[in-house]
């Protein structure tokens, strides 16, 4: 059957728009870690550690991320002129490009504040600023791809891109993969200053580390807890949403949703941290080594569910046929699977 | 942007209020008279110079080789409460008076928000650019060129020809062999599904008319 929908150019092709999703909300993650971290540190070293590398963590981001989504657009240099070029404010990519306009440069301050040792009130009012705006960053990435989903008369254009489930999705993937971020950058500092400073300076950032897993395996189940809600509204959605769900679980997509996001991203993470704590705990034999593979895992998972549901958004809705004109036999199943090509 | 100077044909309508208010063109696409011939395709191509890899309009053909297979002619159906233009950051595509759905290339940023937003697939991206970078956006412009100076040559390379600044129907619909694809007057366009409909008993065969234009006729 020939593809109703004529692509050439879906955002699932190349790595701009996934890498975005993923950095973004990454981004969006750490600042948002970091500048609460900075609030409630006080004088706790583990707390400062961890804001640190959070704000460390997020220029890098949020500057590959922009820039791979400019790179993506067919005129990236009208896309850098936002201000001037984006004038339709029902479109969330003109609201994405002030969000983005306003994140890149706070982020970078914030990081400047710390590197540059600024005075400590002006540090925690850029983090005060700096813990919404991630929130928003990271919700952002996820109404991006669903305000193709309602427009016009609350048709479902695109069905797995659910604006009531995505963004909190990719807020809570943004908090796990900046949990993880953090924590790998906290790891590879204790490792260098082993080698590099004075002995006893790498346990604070170990123990740094661990208390970021900790947090990230609370991230990890509230992102997994959700996603159960939002495959079971799919199943039990219209009969768009119900393929998509076939097609995440049963379908093309189903070895990448499975293990590239569930079990790598959150199955295994979540197990490894069992092991770290039970090994910890019980056992008194902590290995600070194995939270590097979960740190890993969860990244890899997060950025796995941002392709596998950009991969999705090529499911559109079928155009409605009424079967006393469209005579398709077994009525139900859509005639057209919509994965155009 | 230079000026626009567009004749469009006006509804002779009863009300003085009406009286010089534009046709609201659409598209009739009748899935029970295609033939799959593909003549709107080449007219399309013909009359407007479309880029290679380029479909502003192509026959699609579902359970071909089955029971019950259809063909259909999908163009930009100009919808009325377009999706594309809703989702587009830098107003590149808006309504004109007469309903037709234009793209203006020289504000498109090419960023492909209204390839996922439109359920016709009409959005096309040329790779145009060096190293086959994505383009800015390409669509089927109701043969009604684009916003520019009407038959200037820079019109004419941009979005092709302006057969309805000339008083003609688009390419495709006047060389429909069958009348599967109707364009014009949406008034005129629902008498004819209408007809249609009552010949036929139930079913007017008119293909994606409710997510284009909304319920009725």
């Amino acid at each position: 059957m020939e593809p109703i929908v004529l692509w050439q150019q879906k955002w699932g092709l190349s790595f701009n728009i996934p890498w975005y999703l993923f950095l973004g909300s990454l981004a969006g993650g750490t600042l948002t870690i970091g500048g609460l971290a900075d609030l409630v540190a006080g004088r706790r070293e583990r707390f400062r550690h961890l804001a640190r590398a959070a704000a460390y963590v997020t220029i890098p981001a949020i500057v590959i991320g922009g820039l791979s989504l400019s790179f993506h657009l067919g005129k990236p240099e009208r896309g850098f002129a936002f201000p001037v070029f984006f004038t339709n404010y029902q479109s969330w990519l003109t609201i994405g490009g002030w969000v983005v306009g306003a994140f890149a440069p706070l982020s970078v301050a914030y990081g400047a504040a710390w590197y540059f040792a600024f005075p400590r009130s002006t540090r925690l009012t850029l983090a005060a600023f700096g813990v919404p705006l991630g929130l928003v960053m990271s919700l952002y990435t996820g109404f991006l791809l669903s305000a193709a989903w309602v427009i016009p008369g609350d048709r479902w254009y695109v069905p797995l891109w659910d604006w009531r489930y995505l963004p909190v999705l990719f807020a809570l993937s943004g908090l796990s993969t900046g949990f993880a971020a953090c924590g790998l950058a906290l790891l590879v500092s204790g490792s260098l200053r082993r080698f590099f400073a004075p002995p006893g300076s790498a346990e604070t950032f170990e123990s740094a580390a661990e208390v970021t897993s900790l947090a990230d395996g609370v991230s990890l189940l509230a992102e997994a807890s959700w996603v159960y809600f939002f495959l079971a509204s799919l199943a039990v959605g219209s009969l768009g949403q119900q393929a998509a769900f076939r097609l995440l679980t049963q379908g093309q997509l189903a070895p990448w949703f499975w293990w590239g996001f569930v079990a790598t991203g959150l199955a295994a993470p979540l197990a490894i941290s069992v092991v770290h704590l039970v090994s910890d705990r019980i056992f008194h034999t902590p290995a600070a080594w194995i939270l590097y593979a979960k740190f890993a895992l969860v990244l890899a998972g997060g950025l796995l569910l941002r392709y596998t549901v950009v991969w999705g958004g090529d499911l559109k809705t079928p155009l409605i046929f009424p079967p006393s004109m469209w005579p398709v036999p077994g009525v139900g199943v859509p005639p057209v699977s919509g994965l155009g090509g | 942007m230079a000026e626009t100077k567009v004749s469009i044909p006006f509804r002779q309508a009863g009300g003085p209020e009406l009286k010089y208010a534009p046709s609201r063109l659409k598209f009739y696409i009748d899935v029970k008279r295609c033939i799959e011939c593909g003549g709107c395709e080449v007219a399309c191509k013909n009359e407007n110079n479309v880029p290679p890899g380029i479909a502003r309009i192509r026959v699609v053909t579902i359970n071909e080789g089955e029971p019950g297979e259809t063909n259909v002619a999908v163009p930009c159906m100009h919808c009325s409460k377009a999706p594309c233009v809703a989702v587009c950051p830098v107003d590149a595509l808006f309504h004109r008076p007469d309903g037709i759905v234009q793209v203006n290339k020289e504000t498109c940023i090419g960023c492909g928000y209204c390839l996922y937003a439109c359920p016709f697939g009409a959005p096309q991206f040329p790779k145009g650019d060096a190293f086959g970078a994505r383009g800015v956006m390409d669509k089927c412009t109701y043969c009604a060129g684009g916003p520019e100076v009407p038959f200037s040559e820079r019109e004419r390379r941009l979005y092709g020809a302006n057969r309805i600044a000339e008083g003609k129907l688009p390419a495709c619909a006047s060389v429909c062999a069958t009348k599967a694809l109707i364009a014009g007057d949406g008034e005129e366009i629902a008498n004819v599904v209408r007809m249609r409909v009552a010949a036929r008993g139930a079913g007017g065969g008119a293909w994606g008319w409710e997510a284009a234009y909304g319920k009725g006729f």
